[in-house]
């Protein structure tokens, strides 16, 4: 073979390597490109962030397919042929080259620190007067989720006063100690309202993260944390603590259940009227383990 | 040429007394090699631990105790233990190389910082023996770091074990600037220093600026675990969280800077060796790098979008601009390689791996600037993928250029070709099929530090994935410590200059003789020893600037 077929050879053979991983990948079962980009958004904020990350992810594309262009190339081109022993032109450099180099990056990265940070104020918006308050509780290693709909404060839940007045969500003790069959609790909130969750950690730092809602935010002791979303599609969605916090940290899970405003009043409405269903909320004082409501500083 | 009459490689086999009590600044870079080779394989076998119970959901292999202290330590592992002193030796063994001089500034201090490695590693190690190392994530936020919440002695081993790498880290950094102010050969003026020189000092002002305190947040930590300290344990008066994570990533952030420059540098030595061509737009560079380290120090609170405790724009912006110096060294790069002649060793291949491989991790690293898709990709799978991009795809494929690349000054004799290339295709293979999936899984919701996860999310296939091509990159390690093997018991004779290089390194014997020089090529230039080769060239190909 002369070198010139070796290099086809060479190259033949590249081109079939990758092609073998592309169907070893497409063999994948449970891959689809649907994992390649964020989940749909399942409320407004998420669905603002989703179209910024859309943005940054298109010119994020085209800087690399141009500069892994370059590359390639540069190396294709530029390769010493053997017994070439000439030296290649010394350039040191290319002044206006350089400027333009520069100044092209700063622009793109100031247009989008600038629509980032249009979105961001979009994401992080509150209203003074949400409909629909929630307190959650994020402890090792579970979540509570608090309601408390007559104008009582949900940190006062736990009051004997209030007892019958507040609906408070905990995750289903595990059947034999087993902690990955403990069911995650499930946060309801109403369609195409705000929802306020004021959030409380009472022994370490954890994060409230909903991937449906792109959203999350860190719940650190002694800083407690008010954010807000209105969710727009009707669904259930898994939500995770994201905040390494120790041994368990895999099983903080839960959902969020988005449903029609009729079908959260008539859940609430069930909750509240006792017998309560075991299901929702085991005992007056929770599952072993577990910290009073009243937890707030 | 040798410019030396000394046969230096005797000096090169004496006893093991003589390697404990060197001052030798190459010999102590050999040996901060070698101990980071030893460090990269354990941090290597914790990285494997964790691929193989992600492998599939459910636990298989080991408890959720074992999983946390497994990617605890191989995080801490290889960013002290590994990266950070690997390049370290490489400014050890080429500092003095490069700028003419005979030795470090001070060298018995320099020996010092590299005996506080082993020391500490063993420290830090010493935890699974004594029933658990740390195991809070190598961030160890507060309050789980605090006593209550991370019982037994490994925490404890583990702060103390930094403290004395952050000491080593300091005393290297003074003496390198030092050196690198103080003991530069005539002729041999700042703007005609290598740029991994430049690298270096830079990389020593941040080590000076930042170390120190992480350092003295490690010891206010070290209070608040065992002598009833409020720093930032919430469980007293006083105590914040915020404050450990405002500390920590002062310095922390600034120590992926620490872990990059020096690794751009390696890469700014041999794509113009083998380009045959100067490297594009020095001083752009110089400033590049520079401006990297000044705006480096104003990005920390990028780590803490989530926390609602930190003014966003600001940091934002910082962030988002930190992207315009290390966009401008790239096309410097692709620039020096245009109308070269391009010769593949495996030091060029891995240089090349470097940039096609940190551009990932320079454009992902832009999403994480813009805040609202920081708030969806934070603390999941995808910073795991940028923050390999830009560890593995930059600073290990930077030290495998430099291995490769010096590794004749530094022995006489040259890596095998034929198997570092091996080495390149398994290490570039495995590395995208680890870190590519895991962009997915990030932004589909996968959190980092879970030792299990859902069957039903849609990561089982992206997981096992990632865990084949971890295992395609410890297999590829294998083809390279056979070279090392063998090419330490005899390999190709390199002779002084076997890349027709450009710095002063190349104008000594290889290895060097104590103390260097015996005589220096004039320096007029930031390529000295191309000057000589080419000093009788058409003077137009030579030209300087």
């Amino acid at each position: 073979m002369g070198p010139i077929a070796k290099r086809w050879a060479r190259r033949a053979g590249v081109v079939a390597a990758l092609g073998a991983l592309a169907v070893l990948l497409s063999a994948c079962s449970d891959f689809n490109l649907r994992t390649a980009v964020p989940p749909d958004a399942a409320s407004v904020q998420g669905q603002a962030s989703r179209n910024i990350y859309d943005i940054v992810f298109v010119i994020g594309a085209a800087v690399f397919f141009l500069v892994e262009g370059l590359i390639l190339f540069a190396v294709l081109r530029y390769r010493r042929r053997a017994g070439d022993d000439e030296l290649p032109p010394q350039i040191h450099g290319n002044n206006r080259l350089e400027i333009i180099w520069t100044a092209i990056p700063i622009a793109i990265v100031l247009a989008l620190f600038v629509l980032s940070w249009q979105t961001l104020n979009t994401v992080d918006a509150r209203t003074p007067t949400p409909p629909v308050r929630i307190g959650v509780v994020a402890f090792q290693w579970q979540w509570q989720f608090v309601y408390a709909p007559d104008g009582v404060r949900w940190e006062d839940c736990g009051a004997p006063a209030n007892k019958g007045r507040c609906v408070t969500v905990f995750g289903t003790p595990p059947a034999g100690g087993d902690r990955s069959k403990w069911t995650p609790p499930t946060m309801h909130v109403p369609v195409d309202e705000t929802v306020e969750l004021q959030m409380h950690s009472t022994d370490v730092i954890h994060s409230f993260y909903v991937p449906a809602f792109l959203y999350q935010r860190d719940i650190t002791p002694r800083k407690d944390q008010v954010i807000q979303f209105t969710a727009d599609r009707i669904g259930i969605y898994r939500g995770q603590c994201t905040q390494f916090c120790g041994l368990y940290h895999q099983f903080m899970e839960f959902q969020v259940q988005v449903e029609s405003k009729a079908d959260y009043v008539a859940w609430l409405q069930q909750e509240l009227t006792p017998p309560r269903s075991p299901s929702a909320a085991p005992s007056a004082s929770g599952p072993a383990g577990s910290p009073a409501v009243s937890a707030a500083p | 040429m040798a410019t030396t009459a000394l046969r230096p490689a005797a000096t090169y086999r004496t006893g093991l007394y003589e390697w404990l009590t060197t001052t030798d600044h190459k010999k102590i870079g050999i040996l901060y090699t070698f101990n980071s080779l030893i460090l990269f394989l354990i941090g290597g076998i914790f990285a494997l631990a964790v691929r193989t119970e992600l492998a599939q959901p459910g636990l298989q292999f080991m408890t959720e105790a074992t999983y946390n202290q497994m990617f605890t330590m191989h995080a801490s592992v290889m960013i002290f233990w590994v990266v950070i002193p690997f390049l370290a030796g490489f400014g050890n063994y080429l500092v003095p190389l490069m700028i003419g001089a005979p030795d470090m500034a001070f060298p018995r201090i320099n020996a010092l910082s590299f005996w506080l490695l082993p020391l500490s590693a063993m420290i830090a190690l010493l935890g699974f023996p004594l029933g658990g190392a740390a195991s809070a994530g190598w961030t160890s936020y507060s309050p789980l770091v605090q006593a209550k919440f991370s019982t037994g002695p490994g925490t404890d081993l583990w702060i103390v074990a930094l403290t004395l790498v952050g000491t080593s880290s300091i005393l290297g950094a003074i003496n390198f600037l030092v050196t690198i102010f103080k003991m530069r050969a005539p002729g041999m003026t700042l703007f005609r220093m290598p740029v991994f020189v430049w690298t270096i000092l830079v990389t020593s002002v941040l080590v000076l600026m930042g170390t120190p305190v992480l350092t003295s947040a490690l010891i206010m930590l070290y209070i608040d675990r065992n002598l009833g300290g409020s720093f930032f344990n919430t469980a007293l008066a006083g105590g914040n969280a915020i404050l450990w994570q405002n500390v920590f990533w002062f310095y922390s952030h600034p120590a992926v800077y620490i872990m990059i420059l020096p690794a751009m540098g390696i890469v700014s030595e041999v794509i113009p060796t083998f380009s045959r061509k100067p490297l594009f737009g020095y001083k752009a560079f110089v400033f590049a790098t520079a401006g990297i380290g000044a705006l480096g120090f104003s990005v920390w609170a990028h780590h803490m979008f989530t926390t609602g405790s930190v003014y966003l724009p600001f940091f934002s912006l910082m962030t988002f601009l930190i992207a315009v110096p290390t966009g401008v060294k790239m096309f410097n790069w692709v620039a020096t390689m245009f109308r070269g002649k391009i010769r593949f060793t495996t030091a060029m291949l891995y240089a090349v791996g470097f940039l096609s491989l940190f551009l990932i991790g320079g454009i992902n690293g832009a999403f994480l600037a813009s805040v609202p898709v920081d708030y969806h990709v934070h603390a999941t799978y995808f910073i795991v993928a940028h923050i390999h991009y830009v560890l593995f795809g930059g600073s290990i494929m930077g030290i495998f250029a430099g291995l490769y690349y010096w590794w004749p000054k530094m022995f006489g004799r040259k890596l095998n070709e034929g198997l570092g290339k091996i080495h390149f295709v398994g290490i570039f293979i495995g590395m995208n099929l680890t870190f590519f999936p895991m962009h997915l899984m990030g932004i589909s919701g996968m959190p980092r530090r879970i030792a299990d996860y859902s069957a039903t999310a849609g990561w089982n296939d992206l997981n096992l994935l990632a865990t084949i091509g971890g295992f395609t990159i410890a297999a590829s390690m294998l083809p390279f410590l056979w070279n090392v093997f063998i090419t330490l018991r005899g390999g190709e004779p390199a002779g002084d200059d076997p890349w027709e290089g450009n710095t002063l390194e190349w104008a000594t014997s290889s290895p060097p003789p104590p103390y260097n020089f015996d005589h220096l090529p004039p320096i007029r230039s930031e390529r000295p020893v191309f000057d000589r080769r080419h000093a009788n060239d058409v003077p137009s190909l030579t030209a300087g600037h």
